[in-house]
């Protein structure tokens, strides 16, 4: 079978199919653009967001030498990836954090020979499980038998877009630049900013998270067609926050769920697995409707209170004996993010062919939503989605 | 291809033999063998049969063979990729087959050892993919089990055989664990048994 064909079939699993990852490193792996490819096109292309999807989409137009903008609405490059140096002595994902595929991935991302650099991962195979159901913790140690993926030794995914794709791409990266309106009804296609700011291209290519195209922050004239607007609404894109908290002593497993063992929807885990570090971090990552009870607290402070006096309850106050400091990443409250990664519903392959298809020759689409041909919800796939997007793009 | 010679040779063989579908003394196993079926390995073992009795469990009932045996086998197992796992097994093992059937059903109490050797960190190059382990790390364990075979002759020197393996996994420095071990396989009894 071949990878692609692999992914495909377990592109909605989210996190859980990470118990598959390990079974792809053998499977065929090779250039994600035919050799062949040929370039027709010559204008101007704006991309819309410079997270994964955005980034490997410029990276590719610079290489095929045409002429590109971003138009990116935060401060900062990686959207959904990000990256928390000075916690402790190795760099925090607050972002996308794991693997999950074969890392060499990121040998078909850069597809570049002259970038001879090793990268470091760590086998992510958690030895001590324990679930916590109904206020009961057990262990559940046989889960290490299968579950194994990988993490970035000492980097991050954030280094990975930053190092070998951003230094092609920073002069063509407009940050504070949110999009409020593509206009495509003329000859050239017209992207006002929220500075006021009118930009004008040949082609666009909307990076941007589907909660952003959900909830109508950009403004199509002409609007999205039916089939489009009816496809976002089938995919769910449900709240996400991320919290991690250092403590001067381990009391916790490798990973705690506090849900099924199959669901990962709540998980504490132990993000100092596999570092070099001394330092004790635990983080949490919390998605859907468990995550509402923390998404919604007015402050950070909030947040770091309530999982204490949660993990107090588990482990007899040693949470709080032991508690140095905390960071919560609240990505629901990011105004450009609202939320976490797209959860399909059965039959997605048509909804993503439908979402993908660009409008009159002008109007392209990528994002972690928006992959054909691996999967979908993970970093390595909107860097996947954007070599498709750009393929079409530049023969047109 | 070279592996159903294998097989054709060894069935051929098999049925030269004399008609009577029993275990030998000391049968050779060959067997597919992993953690749960996804992660591939091999095992091979034989069986050193101490004591053997046939009983007739009523009137017109087809007699049945009862067979104790020590089973040492040795096993070889990858788990993802990166986890190589080496065992040595013995069983206890208990096997009952109807005299006039080619079926039997073994079960079996066990002791095992086994060394896990985990590529904990590697690094690629990003120009090409080449890999490189940076880290093992090694972790021994303990295995008592608790097994269920069942095995068809398919000549009366030749058996196959599924044999379904429940172990907890105990060291002294690693997380203890347990594992469901699959096995699937033939035997190859090469002397039949002195009945
Ligand atoms: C908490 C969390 C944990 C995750 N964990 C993992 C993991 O472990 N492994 C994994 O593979 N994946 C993980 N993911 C998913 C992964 O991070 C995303 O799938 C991927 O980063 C999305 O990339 P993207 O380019 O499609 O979108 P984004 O990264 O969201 O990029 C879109 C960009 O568009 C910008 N934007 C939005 N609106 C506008 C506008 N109007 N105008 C201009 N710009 C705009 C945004 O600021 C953003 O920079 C995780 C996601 C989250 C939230």
């Amino acid at each position: 079978m071949k990878r692609k064909d692999f992914l495909k079939n377990f592109a909605t699993l989210g996190l859980g199919l990470s118990f598959f990852s390990t079974l792809l490193s053998s499977c065929d792996k090779g250039s994600l653009l035919p050799d062949d490819l040929e370039v027709n096109f010559r204008g101007k292309v704006l991309i819309i967001g410079a997270g994964a999807a955005g980034m490997t989409a410029a990276y590719l137009l610079k290489r095929y030498g045409i002429d590109f903008e971003i138009l990116e609405a935060a401060p900062t490059h990686g959207g959904r990836i990000k990256k928390l140096s000075g916690f402790v002595d190795f760099p925090i994902d607050l972002g996308g954090e794991w693997i999950h595929t074969d890392p060499k991935v990121m040998v078909d991302l850069i597809d570049d020979e002259e970038v001879s650099v090793d990268i470091d991962i760590i086998t992510y195979n958690p030895q001590t499980f324990q679930v916590l159901r109904d206020g009961e913790l057990r262990s559940r140690n046989f889960a290490n038998q299968f579950y194994s993926e990988y993490k970035f030794k000492n980097t991050t995914w954030f280094d990975f877009f930053d190092q070998y794709m951003v230094p092609h791409i920073r002069d063509r990266i407009r940050y504070e630049r949110p999009v409020v309106g593509i206009d495509y009804s003329g000859e050239r296609v017209v992207v006002e900013d929220a500075t006021g700011t009118f930009h004008e291209a040949d082609k666009v290519l909307v990076t941007v998270p589907i909660s952003i195209l959900k909830q109508d922050l950009i403004n199509f004239q002409p609007t999205l067609p039916t089939d489009k607007i009816e496809a976002l609404a089938t995919i769910d894109y449900p709240p996400i926050l991320k919290v991690f908290m250092e403590f001067s002593e381990r009391f916790y497993p490798d990973i705690l769920i506090r849900d099924g063992l199959f669901e990962q929807n709540n998980l504490l885990y132990d993000a100092a697995f596999g570092k070099d570090s001394d330092h004790h971090v635990l983080g949490l990552f919390c998605i859907g409707e468990d995550a509402r009870a923390y998404v919604d607290l007015e402050s950070d402070e909030a947040v770091l209170e309530r999982l204490l006096a949660e993990l107090d309850a588990i482990y007899e106050g040693r949470a709080s004996q032991t508690y140095r400091q905390g960071v919560v990443q609240n990505w629901s409250k990011e105004p450009y993010i609202r939320g976490s990664y797209s959860h399909f519903q059965e039959g997605y392959r048509s909804t993503i062919d439908t979402l993908i298809e660009p409008i009159d020759g002008k109007v392209y689409f990528a994002g972690e939503a928006m992959n054909p041909v691996g999967q979908t919800s993970t970093v390595h796939g909107a860097g996947e989605s954007a070599y498709v997007a750009i393929e079409k793009l530049v023969q047109a | 291809m070279k592996a159903y010679l294998f097989f054709g040779i060894f069935i051929l063989l098999g049925f030269s033999a004399r008609a009577q579908y029993r275990a030998s003394q000391l049968p050779l196993s060959l067997a597919y063998y992993g953690n749960i079926l996804i992660n591939p390995g091999v095992k091979i073992g034989t069986e050193w049969e101490f004591r053997q009795w046939e009983k007739t469990p009523a009137q017109n009932a087809s007699p049945r063979q009862h067979r104790l045996s020590l089973d040492p086998q040795l096993a070889f197992f990858q788990q993802g990729g990166h986890r190589s796992n080496f065992q040595f097994h013995l069983d206890l093992a208990y096997r009952i087959q109807k005299l006039d059937r080619r079926r039997y059903a073994t079960w079996a109490l066990g002791l095992g050892y086994l060394q896990q050797s985990q590529v904990v960190n590697w690094s690629f190059n990003l120009s090409d993919g080449s890999r490189q382990d940076v880290e093992r790390t090694r972790r021994h364990y303990v295995l008592p089990s608790l097994s269920y075979e069942w095995g068809f002759f398919s000549s009366p020197r030749l058996n196959w055989y599924s044999k379904f393996s429940f172990a907890p996994w105990l060291s002294a420095e690693a997380a203890n664990t347990l594992s469901l071990q699959v096995e699937i396989g033939l035997k190859w009894h090469w002397s039949t048994s002195k009945n």
